[in-house]
């Protein structure tokens, strides 16, 4: 008899090490470890950190907002472009959050341009509807990439980053134009919200729709200097909502837009022809407001791409970057909660 | 109960396997969702996340199989020290 643990083993031995190398080396060019130009979930979320460091315990972005309750009432004429329960006639329970478009949670609420929406919407079955939403008409730049390097100027010690930036970047001159001309209000009730995304629709006959969705406020829209916002005080946008809501719900009218053959919708920074179709799918009312530290706001991450059967993302990338980063921040942010006291002393209203 | 076979049974070898790729997937796909803001972000989490459930329904079949059927006992010539291993990582697992 031979021994039977003696000649094959060099041979075996070989064909081990060689599989187990390969298979690591599988696993680090997976993982990005072998490619550090990648853009990674990580990176972006560091990217919107101050230089004096991330506010624990909080969003990394649109870190500032207070949650509010209310309801959708759909009127049904969504059914025609989606087959998602949350667009058929009826009322359905919303958690949402006022929010501003800044890393610093204690931002004077003037000095932030980027006002903001979260929204959930959740059905009898138990499907959701989640959204997040900006008053900007236009998104600053057409991919997740040229995100993270505009992120990296306004992080910049180079006074003229952002000026460089806007030169090799002309797409973001509708963004920078809003930014400085367009109109500022006071109060989140006043906004309009755009999802600036688009997704896909599909309706009950499998046929699908390309659309985006704007919030239309049903409150007048006042222009209000920079200066005398400044006056009203570091959070006058919560101070005001707050008495706002509690005097009457707000509401908003809810458009969903269609686009046409050839229209650009992978490409947040291009508005689609005003002439598109565009169907009032229903109305949001805020009813209640609840400051976030105690909030229901608070641990829900409003994931652009948590839809209802009936809605799917599209050719845009955005929205599944949106989704991998606000998983890193919710990840990072509910393992700080010490950091956010849940009673915090003195809590805005 | 127990019945010493010189093999696992085909079930237990398919089980096995069957995991083996399971576990490997999972992991890749995991490592790789976590590193990239790709539209395939949204796929890779859309596998890792029934593929995980599935590796933990196998482990409950499993456990259930190696119950009924048991193992082979392991080799008479392997050394001590591996007997040891190879019993205190299924126990591990």
């Amino acid at each position: 008899m031979t021994p039977p643990h003696q000649s094959p083993a060099i041979g075996s031995l070989a064909l081990i090490v060689i599989f187990v190398i390969a298979v690591a080396g599988a696993f680090a060019f997976t993982a990005g470890w072998l490619s550090p130009q990648r853009l990674t979930p990580g990176k972006l979320v560091d990217a919107f950190a101050p230089p004096t460091g991330a506010a624990l315990g909080h969003r990394r972005n649109h870190a500032k907002g207070i949650c509010f309750t209310g309801v959708f009432e759909a009127n049904g004429a969504g059914s025609a472009l989606s087959q998602a329960p949350v667009l058929s006639r009826g009322r359905y329970p919303v958690l949402g959050r006022f929010n501003l478009g800044t890393a610093n949670p204690n931002a004077p609420d003037a000095t932030v341009r980027v006002r903001g929406l979260g929204l959930r919407i959740t059905t009898p079955g138990g499907q959701e509807w989640r959204t997040a939403m900006i008053n900007a008409p236009v998104f600053p730049v057409s991919t997740p990439q040229t995100f993270y390097e505009l992120l990296r100027a306004e992080g910049s010690k180079d006074p003229n980053a952002i000026a460089t930036f806007a030169a090799a970047h002309p797409e973001f001159a509708p963004f920078a134009d809003w930014a400085k001309n367009g109109t500022w209000t006071g109060s989140y009730a006043e906004e309009r919200y755009n999802s600036l995304n688009s997704f896909i629709f599909v309706d009950g006959s499998g046929a699908e729709h390309v659309v985006r969705w704007s919030l239309l406020p049903a409150a007048q829209t006042v222009a209000v200097s920079t200066d005398e916002l400044t006056k009203r005080g570091a959070d006058f946008l919560e101070q005001e909502i707050a008495q706002r809501v509690a005097g009457a719900p707000q509401r908003w009218a809810m458009v969903v837009t269609v686009a046409a053959g050839g229209d650009p919708t992978a490409d947040p920074t291009k508005p689609w022809p005003a002439d598109r179709r565009t169907i009032e799918v229903g109305t949001l009312a805020a009813q209640q407001v609840q400051a976030e530290p105690d909030g229901p706001c608070r641990d829900i991450n409003f994931d652009p791409t948590v839809l209802p059967s009936g809605m799917r993302t599209s050719d845009d990338p955005f929205p599944a970057a949106r989704s991998a980063a606000y998983a890193k921040s919710y990840d990072l942010r509910t393992a700080e909660a010490k950091d956010y006291p849940r009673t915090a002393t003195g809590a805005r209203p | 109960m127990i019945v010493a076979h010189r093999r696992f049974t085909p079930v237990q070898r398919l089980l096995h396997w069957l995991m083996a790729a399971c576990i490997l997937a999972v992991l890749f796909i995991g490592v790789g969702m976590v590193s990239t803001v790709m539209p395939k972000y949204l796929t890779l989490v859309a596998i890792h996340k029934p593929l995980g459930i599935a590796i933990l329904a196998l482990a409950l079949i499993r456990l259930a199989v190696r119950l009924r059927y048991g193992a082979p006992p392991l080799p008479a010539d392997l050394p001590e020290p591996m007997k040891l291993a190879a019993v205190a990582s299924h126990y591990a697992l």
